[in-house]
């Protein structure tokens, strides 16, 4: 190759390289943001409900990750390299490390008294609401199960059933509620109390560890008994599966939105936080993904079939217990170990 | 056009500087991690070591490990021999057979293995067919290990298949011609001969099934768990970077020393068996 023509085509890949580089900040002016979440359908419904609506009026850009993790936080935090602005995690999360690794929020434009006790932290607004509902295989049972002690009960209801594999999945609750205890009663976990009443239905008991499996076993039925978050319940039944939902004592929780500490664009994480703690986005995802909106003043057009799992229904708040969010931030640690020394052996 | 030998060591640097920065760097940090969070000292191991999950766990995987090892053997042996035996055209054929699960992406063969193994569902139909009703394999021992030979059995295959190409076909006719009969041909010579082939696959087969996740994630109940699931968990769930750092240390290092035992317990072995010092090295 001549001389020039290798300097022209060095050149060129040069500049190809170059402009790769450049970064792309779209229609959007100075404001950016990236948020992350679960991904799939759920966070396209975020950003069609959220996202989306927020960057058109502030003019901001938003660029999605996924999914979220604790430990790339943990990391990002540790090497002072913040990649995430805005995230979706649960509960806990925010209550424990508030101030280490994520930021207090301005509480100057967002109204907490529209949300239900206990889901509004100082560093994280609640933007759904979900239960963990025991569900039943109707084609196993003739005769419904009523209560969670049935769910323990092997003799008159045999069959296979199914838990979160971790231990703040909803099993230790959902055990101590069946051996006896009351609502009122059942923060601080007795977790050895809990631990022993699983180990009674041991020989049935199967577990998942994504939701998508939770799912996935009820439109299979392969199992007969199972603890699943309500947005699942909804898909499976949208899917023809054969199970209904025993309300009683449901676990209430929420999913949240936090901004990560030592994020570079905390004027729009700030910003986007106030819009989704709004009722007009709650009530736009709550009609599009199987969750309920945490705002009081939300009013989704829902269908017949979202209606049913729609968790901020009276009839179902009424039966329902609010997971202690205090309570998980602060043991959560020492629990997943028991869990894990538990679910192994 | 030869290259001098100081030359040559320059040609490997950029593969040295690749594993170095991507490869020793990261794992070299998390155990360090595991040493000095939160404070310079052992008690992340002691932790460790003082939870029976740590030691259960570990030994499960090793006995999982193992029992892949002997179904890739029992299983991917003949086949080997096979390959060696038959014709150019039926080869190929197995040599296509083996490298097609091998291609197909592993999260598609893994969730294939769960319609096939869940409750009611083929696998459970057929076993019922045979006397053995309700039989769910799913969640089980045996569900994950069928899961986990599927995916390292072409690995077996192709390992002893290159290994037994270079035995000289005609050492089985000359024992026969001494006497021999087929089977005592084959049993004192050729066995023998393939053995280090074999101690190669099953050592590839071993260390890889010691790192399985998704498998046995899928595929078994939260009793086969294996350490990667432990290790995970703790990454994921716990944010214990320390402990997952110390984790894979005395994974690393028990990998080793099991090794290291087992190579010294197989040495009189290859020696009993006739192979000379050279060949035991192989």
């Amino acid at each position: 190759m001549r001389t020039t023509t290798r300097l022209g085509a060095l050149a060129a890949a040069g500049a190809l390289v170059l402009s790769g580089c450049a970064a792309d900040n779209g229609a959007g002016g100075d404001l950016t943001l990236v948020f992350t979440s679960y991904g799939s359908a759920y966070q396209q419904a975020q950003n069609d409900a959220m996202t989306t609506p927020w960057a058109e009026s502030v003019g901001a850009t938003v660029i999605n990750d996924e999914p979220t993790s604790y430990a790339r936080i943990q990391q990002m935090v540790d090497a002072g390299q913040i990649e995430w602005d805005v995230v979706d995690t649960e509960p806990f999360f925010p209550v424990a490390n508030c101030g280490t690794l994520v930021e207090e929020l301005d509480f100057t434009n967002i109204d907490t008294s529209k949300f239900p006790e206990g889901t509004v932290s100082p560093c994280s607004i609640p933007i759904l609401q979900y239960s963990t509902v025991m569900m039943y295989n109707t084609d196993t049972y003739d005769v419904a199960p009523t209560s969670y002690e049935d769910f323990f009960d092997l003799e008159n209801f045999p069959g296979v059933r199914s838990v979160p594999n971790w231990g703040a999945g909803g099993a230790l609750e959902l055990a101590l509620l069946a051996d006896g205890v009351a609502p009122e009663s059942l923060y601080p976990l007795d977790v050895d109390r809990a631990f022993a009443k699983l180990d009674t239905i041991r020989d049935s008991l199967v577990f998942w560890n994504t939701s998508s499996e939770s799912q996935q076993a009820m439109e299979d039925g392969t199992v007969d008994l199972t603890f699943v978050w309500s947005g699942r319940a909804y898909e499976a039944e949208n899917n023809g599966a054969a199970f209904e939902p025993m309300w009683e004592n449901n676990l209430i929780a929420w999913a949240t939105l936090s901004i990560i500490k030592g994020s570079p664009n905390l004027e729009a994480a700030q910003s986007f936080i106030e819009y989704a703690a709004t009722a007009e986005p709650q009530a736009r995802f709550a009609e599009l993904q199987p969750y309920s909106p945490a705002h009081a003043d939300a009013q989704p057009e829902l269908s017949e079939l979202q209606q049913k799992y729609n968790v901020a229904d009276t009839a179902i708040q009424s039966q329902a217990i609010v997971t202690d969010v205090q309570f998980w931030a602060d043991n959560s640690a020492e629990i997943e170990e028991l869990w894990a020394a538990w679910s192994t052996s | 056009m030869t290259i001098p030998a100081r030359w040559a060591v320059l040609l490997l640097l950029p593969a040295l500087a690749m594993t170095g920065a991507f490869f020793l760097v990261p794992i070299g940090d998390i155990i360090v991690r595991s040493f000095t969070e939160p404070v310079v000292g052992l008690q992340v191991y002691e932790r460790l070591f003082a939870d029976p999950t740590t030691w259960r766990v570990l030994g499960r995987t090793f006995a999982t490990g193992a029992l892949t090892v002997l179904l890739c053997i029992a299983l991917g042996y003949p086949y080997a021999y096979l390959m060696t035996l038959v014709g150019p055209t039926m080869r190929t054929i197995l040599i296509v057979l083996v490298l097609v699960p091998f291609w197909t992406s592993l999260m598609a063969r893994t969730f294939a293995w769960i319609s096939l193994l869940q409750r009611d569902g083929p696998v459970s139909a057929l076993l019922a067919a045979f006397g053995l009703p309700g039989v769910t394999l799913l969640g089980t021992l045996p569900g994950v290990l069928i899961g986990m030979v599927q995916i390292l059995l072409p690995y077996f295959v192709l390992t002893v298949y290159a290994g037994i190409l270079g035995i000289d076909r005609r050492l089985i006719t000359a024992a026969m011609s001494l006497g021999a009969n087929r089977f005592r041909a084959f049993l004192q010579v050729y066995l023998p001969l393939s053995v280090p082939a074999v101690i190669a696959a099953s050592a590839l087969v071993f260390i890889l099934a010691l790192g399985f996740y998704i498998t046995p994630q899928l595929l078994g109940s939260p009793q086969e768990s294996l350490i990667a699931q432990v290790i995970g968990v703790r990454v994921e769930r716990l944010v214990d970077f320390a402990g997952a750092g110390g984790l894979s240390a005395i994974l690393l290092v028990s990998t080793a020393l099991l090794l290291g035992i087992v190579g010294l317990v197989f040495r009189p072995i290859l020696r009993a068996l006739g192979l000379s010092r050279a060949e035991v090295r192989a």
